[in-house]
């Protein structure tokens, strides 16, 4: 690893107060995200992954790391005959080009840090980038729109996991997938995805990222001694998969949208206790926010352990993670929608206040 | 009169715990730019100047978030 670092220029930067966002767009969720570039701007790719609140580096390993690390040293090497080869992985047009540029943050941004004092609390997290953003709708009362609900998309939206240990290869392709009925396979190492150089599993979600509601992506794999070209067919409505509830900018969402409850897929046990199906929707409480707008659902009168099987008139199974989509892309602030919880067996109408 | 000061000690003591938590994350980030700025092989928080030393050994960058 050694080696490696030494034929790069190092930099940690800590803080979004002053990031540029018109050459960093990442998946502002991560607690660790690399870029490799070159000292024009110019991205050669990124790393860094996550998709679980306790572990945030499960999906990250060393040697994943040094191997990425690896690739983005040839693209160097072959830059700038290669500028072309390279355009995909740029950042996209933004409206807004730092952090106070929007109107939650406004204001509200330290410069610099306060390292005499309480210096994490001067520092501007990036998922508050994320937040801000999508406060410009909810502020608006409307729809927060999929390519902003749901960014950075896993592969596992489309039936792919990657071994953490390599740069991109295919550890595992879930059965009737859309990756499955491209023909991938376990084992598979991808090469390129879309027209872009693939460096890590960070490169496949910039490229899932920046993909429309409907598209085909060309993938470049090697299969043992061969190369194999799968297509990826992603229909309408494909993103809307992705698990967004680990993140941490659903924190805001759970405000907006659930008065702060915190919820959980209910058991087996717990469905047939209450009557339940399997297709019906069965959300446990986990946690009733205690403090101020994340302390809305308790003043309505829910509890810890409450089953809620209605929202909104919705009864139809949901994640928690499809819970709080529907809540933003459906609700409005100031509505009260009506909820129906199970508890000790019988069943409660709440109304649950919306919130900006 | 009881009840009001069980509160009063519950707020206390969530205040002192969450002080406490935010005092350990500020000493954890000044003890990591100490030790980063020490470290010839890293530019802490200083995007210019290390965009100015790739510009100089013609190496490309490695840009770290954490």
């Amino acid at each position: 690893m050694k080696r490696l670092i030494d034929q790069f220029v190092c930099v940690r930067l800590v803080k979004a107060n002053d990031l540029d966002l018109t050459r960093f767009q990442f998946d502002y969720d991560l607690t660790f995200a690399v870029f490799f570039a070159n000292a024009d701007g110019t991205i050669y790719g990124r790393y860094g992954t996550r998709s679980s609140v306790k572990d945030a580096t499960r999906e990250m390993t060393l040697a994943g790391l040094a191997k990425s690390m690896a690739a983005a040293l040839t693209l160097h090497k072959r830059y700038p005959a290669n500028k072309k080869f390279l355009a995909g992985k740029q950042p996209v047009e933004v409206k807004f080009k730092k952090p106070s540029d929007y109107p939650s943050l406004r204001g509200k941004i330290a410069k610099s840090l306060n390292y005499q004092g309480a210096v994490t609390k001067s520092c501007l997290h990036c998922h508050q980038v994320r937040d801000a953003e999508r406060q410009i709708f909810r502020d608006a009362g409307k729809p927060i729109p999929d390519e902003l609900l749901f960014p950075q998309p896993s592969p596992q939206v489309i039936g792919l996991s990657f071994d953490p240990r390599e740069r991109a290869t295919v550890s595992r392709v879930e059965q009737e997938s859309v990756a499955a009925r491209a023909g991938v396979r376990s084992g598979d190492r991808l090469l390129t995805l879309g027209g872009q150089a693939i460096l890590s599993q960070a490169d496949v979600q910039w490229v899932l990222h920046n993909t429309r509601s409907s598209a085909e992506l060309r993938a470049v794999m090697q299969r043992g001694d061969r190369i194999v070209r799968p297509t990826i067919k992603l229909s309408e409505g494909w993103r809307r998969h992705s698990d967004i509830s680990w993140r941490v900018t659903s924190w805001p969402l759970r405000r907006m949208v659930t008065g702060g409850l915190l919820f959980t897929p209910a058991t087996k046990v717990q469905r047939h206790t209450a009557g339940v199906s399997d297709d019906s929707l069965a959300l446990t409480v986990k946690h009733v926010g205690q403090y101020g707008p994340h302390a809305a659902a308790k003043r309505a009168g829910f509890k810890k352990g409450d089953l809620i099987v209605s929202y909104s008139g919705i009864r139809k199974a949901m994640s928690p993670s499809e819970l709080l989509s529907y809540g933003v892309q459906n609700t409005k602030p100031g509505q009260r929608v009506e909820v129906t919880v199970v508890r000790n067996g019988k069943r409660l109408k709440l109304k649950l206040p919306m919130q900006k | 009169m009881k009840r009001r000061m069980d509160v009063m000690l519950f707020l206390l003591l969530v205040m002192v715990q969450s002080a406490h938590a935010q005092n350990k994350r500020d000493q954890a980030v000044r003890a990591d730019k100490k030790q980063l700025s020490k470290d010839d092989s890293w530019f802490y928080d200083d995007i210019e100047s290390a965009t100015a030393a790739a510009v100089k050994t013609k190496r490309p960058m490695m840009i770290v978030f954490r």
